[in-house]
């Protein structure tokens, strides 16, 4: 007898299945689809004459009692660590030759303008807002092209999700706003950071070269990599 | 059915040494895998074979690959370079345990 394999249809099943169960993303989605169709198959070795309806609660039930939650906050864990990891990467050039050479030139600039410029409070308040902001358009820009997407492919894309919410840093970037607080209080001295000038530089160049790289270096290297593992991703 | 929490803590360094020895596999291939090297005494659970591959992969020891076979895609994993090297010094590891484990167990136990 010839072995029983699953049906186009029954695939596109398996897909809204997992949708269904709470896995919203293409990558993800076709890794489980195509380990329920094996098992499904696997299956049909044994029985048959077991429906797919049955063979597949059969299979999904392998999953434990959370069904795929696991895999998906695993998933999730992993890819926010792959993100912060390429991030750091990144940021570690801009430590070492030739990039530090940018890096020290910048807070050397900084430095010197919170040392001799009077209105250094305002300046440094306005470049932190100009650099905290950037993060929040960059999600806007990025959420309404993940909609296109979705829209024009019927595809989300797991990493491409997480970049766009900064992964860990996501909250990390409500910090500037609690700094630009402690900054606009009126007992805060402007002679504080003519003294602790190099400091203050230090952390700004930090955070704006966190920024630069989390928002505008990795997103393109990320949609390369998922382009390179998955032949069916477009961006809209 | 094995205890399964005596093999939880080996289960990367199983999926490493499969992908050693078998260049790229997907998800479904190592659970049926070990289930065959082992006659069915060790069956690695879907819920812990996807996170342990997520991980491995994170962590910059495994590549993927996707690609369209019959009417499904398909998710390899292979080693990288790095992932060759993490799976020596973990097989090396796992060796130097199971060794001790011996010791402990068969305290008579003599290697030769």
């Amino acid at each position: 007898m010839d072995r029983k394999l699953i049906s186009e249809s029954q695939i596109e099943n398996l897909y809204k299945f997992t949708r269904d169960h709470y896995v919203y993303w293409y990558d993800l989605q076709s890794e489980l689809v195509d380990h329920l169709a094996n098992d499904i198959e696997e299956i049909w070795i044994q029985e048959p004459n077991l429906t797919f309806e049955n063979a597949k609660n059969k299979s999904f039930k392998k999953f434990g009692v959370c069904g795929f939650m696991e895999v998906i906050d695993e998933r999730s864990a992993s890819l926010s660590k792959k993100y912060r990891k390429m991030i750091w990467k990144e940021f570690i050039t801009f430590l070492t030759i030739p990039k530090i050479t940018v890096t020290i030139s910048f807070i050397w600039a900084v430095s010197f303008l919170l040392k001799n410029i009077s209105f250094n409070r305002e300046l440094i308040l306005g470049a932190i807002l100009l650099v905290s902001i950037y993060p929040l358009y960059h999600r806007y820009k990025n959420t309404k092209r993940i909609k296109k997407t979705v829209l024009e492919t019927d595809k989300k894309w797991y990493f491409e999700e997480i970049i766009t919410n900064l992964g860990d840093f996501g909250s990390a970037m409500q910090i500037p706003f609690h700094i630009i607080y402690i900054y606009s209080d009126d007992n805060f001295k402007n002679s504080l950071l003519q003294d602790y000038s190099l400091l203050f530089a230090t952390g700004f160049v930090v955070f704006a070269l966190l920024v630069y790289i989390a928002t505008m270096v990795i997103p393109s290297k990320v949609r390369a990599l998922i382009a390179k593992e998955n032949p069916e991703y477009k961006i809209a | 059915m094995a205890n399964s929490k005596l093999y939880k803590g080996s289960l990367q360094t199983i999926i490493l040494n499969l992908l050693e020895k078998n260049d790229r596999m997907y998800g479904y291939e190592i659970t049926q895998k070990v289930k065959d090297i082992t006659n069915g005494e060790l069956k690695i659970t879907e819920g812990a074979l996807y996170p342990a591959l997520h991980k491995l992969e994170a962590e910059g020891f495994l590549d993927v690959q996707i690609l369209k076979i019959g009417n499904r895609m398909r998710k390899y994993y292979k080693l990288t370079e790095q992932g060759s090297k993490e799976t020596a010094n973990r097989l090396a590891e796992l060796e130097a345990f199971i060794k001790n484990m011996q010791f402990i167990v068969n305290p008579k136990f003599k290697i030769n």
